[in-house]
């Protein structure tokens, strides 16, 4: 059975979250998210790739020879990749620019994007990619930018670059380094878990976890 | 189209790779040379900006266009009315805690310094950080009143401004036994800020020869 159209675009933010339910594309997420405008930033430039690339592949996976898809995708990708870091350049603050650094063109590694190509855009007409790319985009960028924002409260009581709590003056650093990146993240994921797991018994159901999360579902340490 | 999908012709497979690649050189060459102008044009607006926030007297010249190289220092000079009447000294330090930290450093005539601008570190955020970082503090009850004119302060970078170059001066850090005051916790940001001042004077007493004969032409 074929999702509706608004399915295809409401699963990325929330039942199929790309950072919090298939864990994808953790690297930029810990370590961009130092604060809440470099989370937004990173979100939408990855989503402006994955509208882009899911659109393209779409519409150029029936005819793609089985053997190399994956090159012809990466190079789709690529192409994107590079055409939203030179707009960058050119119209976003340099602030951001510079935030960003080296992460904007690693987007053509992030898994996410190649994900979506393989597991949707490949199988699935243009608009549907399109939606899909839009939405997993649109979850990607909202769970960086909350958690830049949590990140960004937590160590310096500001959100946005805007002190909310003023007497606030010395900066706590443990959840703007990394490894407060790893404990907010993995608090998150135990929330978003719970969610589902109250949602599960509510319904009278067995709580499930998705199959790639499910310890016995994995067979690396068996 | 089905025997293109699955077939497993060497020369179908990279003729198609070669033709996806001609095609995306050719967007990214289109849109490389599109956005060209803008790029660049951004970086000089980032310079200029730059170079408005250095306490220097009143110049009517453009600073990017007039820049002068001495001994691997690129320096920009002010004008006012053909008279030049400041330098911003672009400096570089490779000893931060996060490795390189890019400035500009002012003088005026005479050699004294008048502001210190970080343009570029990789610091600790929160300690090193603050330490090369010029930033109004925005806050929730003063959201949406104007951003205040001028140089944003810093205790351990202000307290070169005013200081004058002279050949033979060394700032150095109270820890090291000098007299400028630094950060707890950002020790070897501060000793690196304070090298690189001391550099970018040693150059500016250096230099000051040659910009009097450029002066004189």
């Amino acid at each position: 059975m074929k999702n509706s159209l608004w399915q295809d675009f409401a699963k990325g933010v929330w039942k199929e979250n790309p950072v919090l339910v298939l864990l994808l594309g953790t690297c930029p997420t810990l370590a961009v998210t130092s604060s809440a405008s470099n989370g937004l930033g990173m979100g939408l430039a990855t989503t402006c790739v994955l509208i882009g690339s899911n659109a393209v592949i779409s519409l150029i996976a029936g005819i793609t020879p089985q053997k190399i898809r994956i090159p012809v995708y990466i190079v789709v990708i690529a192409t994107f990749v590079t055409v939203v870091h030179l707009l960058m350049q050119a119209y976003a603050p340099p602030s951001l620019c510079q935030a960003l650094g080296i992460f904007i063109p690693l987007i053509v590694v992030n898994c996410i994007v190649l994900g979506r190509a393989e597991a949707f855009a490949a199988q699935n007409g243009f608009f549907r990619s399109m939606l899909d790319g839009a939405g997993m985009g649109l979850g990607f960028a909202l769970t960086l930018t909350m958690l830049g924002a949590i990140r960004e409260f937590l160590s310096s009581g500001s959100v946005f670059e805007v002190k909310i709590i003023t007497a606030w003056t010395t900066d706590f650093l443990l959840p703007a380094a990394a490894p407060g990146a790893f404990i907010i993240v993995g608090c998150i994921l135990a929330f978003k878990n719970f969610c589902n797991r109250r949602k599960a018994i509510k319904e009278g159901r067995l709580y499930v976890p998705p199959k790639g999360l499910d310890c016995r579902s994995c067979r690396i340490c068996k | 189209m089905s025997n293109i999908r699955n077939s497993e012709n060497i020369w179908v497979l990279s003729g198609f790779l070669g033709i996806t690649g001609i095609v995306a050189a050719g967007i990214l060459a289109l849109v490389s040379q599109m956005t060209a102008e803008p790029i660049k044009s951004a970086s000089v607006k980032a310079e200029l900006a730059a170079l408005k926030n250095l306490n220097l007297p009143e110049f009517d010249n453009d600073m990017t266009a007039s820049k002068i190289n001495v001994n691997g220092v690129e320096y920009a000079v002010a004008k006012y009315q053909n008279k030049i009447v400041g330098f911003a000294a672009k400096v570089s330090e490779n000893n931060g805690y996060g490795g390189k930290i890019d400035a500009i450093v002012s003088f005026d005539t005479a050699g004294t310094i008048l502001a210190v601008y970080i343009l570029e570190h990789k610091e600790t955020p929160g300690l090193g950080a603050a330490v090369c970082e010029r930033k109004f503090q925005k806050t929730i009850f003063n959201l949406f009143s104007p951003v205040p004119e001028g140089l944003p302060s810093n205790p351990v970078l202000d307290q070169f401004h005013g200081k004058k170059a002279a050949p033979g001066t060394s700032w150095k850090i109270t820890k090291d036994g000098g007299e400028m005051i630094y950060r707890t916790g950002a020790t070897v940001t501060s000793r690196a800020v304070t090298g690189l001042v001391n550099a970018a004077a040693a150059n500016f007493t250096a230099a000051r020869e040659k910009f009097e004969q450029e002066a004189a032409k």
